[in-house]
């Protein structure tokens, strides 16, 4: 009876050698670096200060409701500071209104969707979520928006809006909003880290890439 | 019975070898790298997805960026291809993680196992876990995501900056982004991260990597890590 059991032990110990092999695979701590980075030649628009994606993405606020709407974000301040044109990663240009929105906080259901003929990328997230609240000093965080296609409810939730005034900031609660944007910016004008101050506040948050070959 | 046992066949012990050598020495610089508190300056976890969950990821110089990634997919009939596929592409330049747990699934002769890497000192308000220069490629991220100081939507993905040279200035096309394509990505001063739960198909630590608690384990099945419970203080 030994010998089987030392057959078997010995062939439980292969097992094992076996499946280390199979996980040193996976983990290995590797002595060079491979990796080679590629030199960009994008195009950095000068005024937003970096290579703005070449295709809009959209933004929803909130949900439409087909009865009543209510009320699904809030801004301290929403400003149109009007129409300028930008410069896009490929070198083209294109016109789009600068929004600015100071402590902007959704309640209910924020996208971020880009779909590309290749690829889409959605971040979701079911509120409430901040872009731009206050920070730990009390100072106010904003988020600039350069976009087009502004589509808005507020008031009685009834009709659609889209525009506002120029440099005029408006104290305002809305029912949703949507919108092409081609960047965003959320500004924190006194970061310290970990103080958790942060101007987005994404909670359970979902990012997703979809698409594939 | 003595006799069906001899048909049974030895252990080929030649092979055992080839395979058992870099087998040994890998798991014994893996045993000298837990018991120092540390592994090697370079980590890389590839080959296959796994998921990843971690109560918190804290990071400096947070980038995060789509980018075309081919993979060898093996047909039925054995034919192997390049398939490119886009997956986000997330970057640190310095990074503390309050617990890791890392699954791995793999298959066996038919049987499936979970090779299962758990660090952390399993305090909750600590955040033990240091590395620099950190990216991982993923396809879906779940937890609360938070993001400091100016943070950029609609940058694009060569452009980010995360991680450094060995003379501290930013690595250009730090993602490696296809420059030509100029798609979708986020940069922030700082990010913080918690409760994240993904599946993820590389991992790359360039920088030095300090995990208190390592532990690996291999179980039967295809189990998953515990949903990760939020940090109780910040990094």
């Amino acid at each position: 009876m030994r010998l089987p059991r030392r057959r078997a032990a010995w062939r439980v110990l292969a097992g094992l050698v076996v499946l280390t092999v199979l996980g040193a695979t996976a983990i290995v701590p590797d002595l060079t670096d491979a990796r080679a980075h590629a030199q960009t030649d994008c195009v950095e628009d000068p005024n937003i200060g970096f290579c703005v994606v070449p295709q809009s993405y959209r933004i929803y606020f909130g949900d439409e409701d087909p009865l009543i709407d209510d009320y699904e974000w809030h801004a301290y301040s929403f400003t149109d500071l009007g129409t300028t044109t930008i410069t896009l990663a490929d070198g083209s240009t294109t016109t789009v209104n600068h929004y600015r929105f100071e402590r902007l906080v959704v309640d209910e259901h924020i996208l971020i969707q880009e779909s590309r003929a290749d690829y889409g990328v959605d971040i979701t997230a079911p509120g409430p979520i901040e872009l731009g609240g206050t920070n730990a000093n009390g100072e106010y965080m904003w988020t600039d928006v350069w976009g087009t296609d502004l589509e808005f409810q507020w008031g009685t939730c009834a009709f659609t809006w889209t525009w506002v005034p120029d440099n005029i900031g408006l104290d305002i609660s809305g029912c949703w909003l949507r919108m092409s944007a081609y960047a965003i910016t959320s500004y924190n004008p006194d970061p310290v880290p970990g103080e958790r101050d942060n101007p987005v506040y994404l909670p359970d948050a979902t990012l997703r890439v979809t698409g594939g070959t | 019975m003595a006799e069906r046992d001899s048909t049974y066949g030895g252990t080929r012990w030649g092979r055992s070898a080839v395979l058992g050598l870099p087998a040994l020495l890998i798991t014994v610089l893996l045993g000298v790298g837990v018991a120092q508190g540390a592994l090697a300056s370079h980590v890389v976890i590839q080959g296959r997805t796994f998921e990843l969950a971690t109560s918190g990821l804290y990071g400096v110089d947070f980038a995060l960026g789509v980018v075309e990634n081919p993979r060898k997919v093996r047909a039925d009939d054995g034919t192997v291809s390049v398939e490119n596929i886009r997956l986000a592409r997330v970057g640190f330049a310095e990074g503390q993680l309050n617990e890791l747990c890392v699954a791995v699934h793999q298959t066996v002769a038919g049987q499936a196992f979970t090779i299962k890497l758990h660090g952390g000192d399993g305090d909750l308000a600590t955040w033990e876990i240091d590395a620099r220069n950190v990216e991982l490629d993923g396809l879906e991220v779940k937890g609360n995501l938070t993001l400091d100081g100016v943070v950029k939507f609609g940058i694009t993905a060569e452009d980010t900056t995360t991680v450094k040279n060995a003379d501290g200035s930013y690595t250009d096309n730090p993602l490696e982004a296809d420059p030509t394509q100029h798609r979708f990505g986020i940069d922030a001063t700082f990010a913080e991260f918690s409760r994240i739960t993904g599946t993820v198909y590389d991992m790359e630590i360039i920088g030095p990597f300090e995990m208190p608690g390592l532990s690996v384990s291999v179980e039967p099945g295809t189990t998953s890590c515990p949903a990760p419970e939020a940090p109780t203080a910040s990094p």
